[in-house]
């Protein structure tokens, strides 16, 4: 056999290897993060009268730059691939978007304007390569952080805009989404839980919105350490396992 | 080997079984869960009466109209809330059934409303038929801190196809929309679009070999793995994307100019002005004995009209105990709630203007059984409910049973 194809099968047989670590981390991430994402922020992802200019860029961005911290940890400090947030949400975007078509409109009835998930793969995107530019994991939680939360309301909103027509409903004053969840009944959900803009941020002229995405990159970054280190030193650390020279005489005969 | 072949088949058939649940129809549901409440909640709270369903069968796009009163007993259990903000649900398991509008005492309830302790009020809700299928449906009033307070429910069967169903609505801005759809291209257009941002950022990283990196990571040597042309790349790709943002967002505001945020308040809704009462009653005692399933009480009344009273019913827990020897006071089967049985009472001459007297009422039903309403399981022992007085002219005087002690009998002796 020549020496050529003994390396060409090597690299195949890598590729393959590669292909399953992936795809098991993808997998993992999809269940991890989304029922992480589920128990911190679900409802604000579940329902279109949820995503407020308030609490919804307050909530979901800092519950949800844990995962993608923590795996760009183990991802750039072991392999040097600045992937690990897009990765993180994407799993999750698909992991919702399976849960939403199946469970709430397939099964539910729920119509899928009433129930589809935000989007947080442009700012997972601009995150990982705020860690590949900088190659340095306090400058990427200070800027990569700040950005997760600016781009945050403004990524989504695209999509949310026309939820927030005004419509006059039986006499009152709607939008369209109060109109939405009015309507397809939500038995357990009744209209006073949800948790949404109440008017308590008026001292600052009505400019809700920029505040909360303030707030919400600030306390971002804070989120962003974290779990960083947690990735760096829990998640990615080899120190469990005994190098060769430490093993047993019985252990290298085998 | 044959241990082999029956683990096999026993796999199999689970993934049969899992396979025929997944796939299978979602038109029926069997179970509501509201015995699954406390008797005390479900006596002391909230009663509900003269509930009316427009109807059992509905084709889609059918509207079919519930009407009735409840009233918050004035003696509110001290072991639930009572914070009075509420919102009246229209219960179904998912939207098979779109709410167009609940009205409180003839006010449209848009958001949750602060409701008074002790007050009666009337309700009608409108609701569209919008999937086929065998759906219970019912009354509920959720309220803040307290949880849902479930009332009365019946099955019914829609017929027809959800193909073709529109709910059109029209803005304020004058376009009429389709709340089936509305917004729905839109949103999968954008979602796509950033998806495949991601994507394609994922295929520039992932195309290149991954675990083998790790070695040259270990070696120190990590800096080989990032190039200048990646970090080109890397620039594009952020600035790409933010500028997308900002256009996207500038193209959404010239679209949308005139939005508004989500809606929140609470409403005052004024209970119903008490009706004249012609009757005072005072629930003396009261047992339960638990071989005969018999609740059995003494209320003491006193007629302050000047008509004869008689006692026509008591209802708890969306169950109806009827006098039946009131001429024409018997059970319709169309009644949503529960049927108790007939209330025996004595004496059972009406009470007579002026008078007052002791009645003992003798309430013997399974239903104390299979509704669980049996409070001796239960930390608190009292119940509640209405007393339904009427005179010869039909008028009726509701008289709140709000938090009586109950002593069980248990008919045998213990050691």
């Amino acid at each position: 056999m020549q020496y050529s194809q003994v390396d060409a099968e090597a690299k195949a047989v890598a590729r393959k290897f590669d292909v399953v670590v992936l795809l098991s981390t993808f997998l993992a991430l999809i269940a991890g993060f989304h029922v992480h994402q589920m128990l911190v922020a679900g409802d604000w992802s579940f329902w279109v009268d949820w995503k407020d200019r308030n609490w919804w860029p307050i909530v979901a961005p800092i519950m949800e730059i844990t995962f993608p911290a923590a795996v760009q940890a183990v991802l750039w400090t072991r392999f040097r691939m600045p992937i690990g947030a897009t990765l993180c949400c994407l799993g999750l975007l698909f992991g919702e978007w399976m849960n939403r078509y199946i469970n709430f409109n397939g099964w539910t009835h729920y119509p899928l304007n009433f129930v589809f998930p935000e989007t947080f793969i442009p700012a997972a995107v601009v995150l990982d390569i705020v860690l590949m530019l900088t190659g340095n994991w306090i400058v990427t939680a200070l800027v990569g952080g700040e950005l997760w939360g600016w781009l945050f309301y403004p990524t989504n909103w695209v999509m949310i805009a026309p939820f927030h027509l005004p419509v006059e409903y039986q006499g009152s004053l709607m939008s369209v989404a109060d109109v939405i969840n009015y309507m397809y009944v939500r038995t357990s959900t009744p209209e006073y839980l949800r948790i949404v803009e109440t008017g308590t941020m008026r001292s600052f002229a009505g400019g809700v919105t920029g505040v909360a995405a303030f707030f919400s990159a600030f306390v971002s970054v804070c989120m962003y350490v974290p779990w960083w280190l947690m990735g760096a030193h829990f998640f990615g650390s080899t120190k469990f396992f005994k190098t060769y020279e430490s093993a047993s005489t019985e252990v290298k005969h085998a | 080997m044959r241990k082999r072949v029956m683990r096999m088949m026993g796999r199999a058939g689970a993934l049969a079984l899992l396979g025929m649940i997944l796939a299978g129809p979602t038109n029926r549901l069997w179970a509501l869960g509201e015995k699954s409440q406390e008797g005390f909640l479900r006596m002391r709270t909230v009663i509900f009466y003269d509930t009316q369903f427009s109807g059992r069968k509905f084709k889609v796009g059918d509207d079919m109209t519930v009407t009735g009163k409840f009233q918050l007993l004035p003696i509110w259990p001290k072991e639930i809330a009572f914070s009075g903000i509420s919102w009246l649900n229209f219960f179904v398991p998912g939207p098979q059934f779109l709410r167009e509008g609940t009205w409180i005492n003839n006010r449209f309830m848009s958001c949750s409303e602060l409701l008074e302790l002790g007050g009666t009020y009337e309700y009608k809700t409108i609701a569209k038929a919008r999937y086929p299928g065998h759906w219970p449906v019912g009354i509920m009033l959720s309220m803040k801190d307290a949880g849902p307070l479930i009332g009365p429910s019946i099955y019914v069967d829609v017929e027809g196809s959800h193909e073709g169903f529109t709910n059109p609505i029209k803005t304020l801005l004058g376009n009429t929309v389709n709340l089936e759809n509305y917004g729905q291209s839109r949103m999968l257009m954008w979602t796509l679009v950033t998806t495949l941002i991601g994507v394609a950022w994922l295929g520039f990283w992932v195309g290149r070999p991954f675990t083998s990196r790790l070695g040259v990571v270990a070696a120190g040597r990590a800096k080989e793995l990032i190039s200048g042309a990646d970090k080109t790349v890397a620039v594009v790709f952020a600035l790409g994307t933010i500028g997308l943002i900002v256009v996207a967002n500038v193209m959404t505001a010239s679209q949308f100019p005139h939005t508004i945020p989500i809606q929140e308040t609470i409403i005052r809704n004024a209970p119903l002005p008490p009706e004249p009462s012609r009757v005072e009653a005072k629930v003396l005692d009261a047992t339960y004995d638990v071989p005969s399933r018999t609740l059995a009480f003494r209320v003491e009344v006193h007629n302050t009209g000047d008509r004869p009273l008689v006692l026509k019913e008591f209802t708890t827990a969306n169950v109806r105990f009827l006098n039946e020897q009131v001429p024409g006071n018997t059970w319709n089967p169309d009644f949503p709630e529960v049927y108790g049985g007939a209330m025996k009472i004595t004496p059972s001459e009406p009470v007579a203007p002026g008078e007052t007297k002791v009645l003992e009422v003798v309430l013997a039903s399974a239903e104390w059984e299979n509704q669980r309403l049996t409070m001796y399981h239960e930390t608190t022992n009292r119940f509640g409910g209405l007393l339904f007085f009427s005179d010869p002219t039909g008028a009726r005087s509701i008289i709140a049973v709000a938090d009586q002690l109950v002593i069980p009998r248990f008919g045998v002796t213990q050691m």
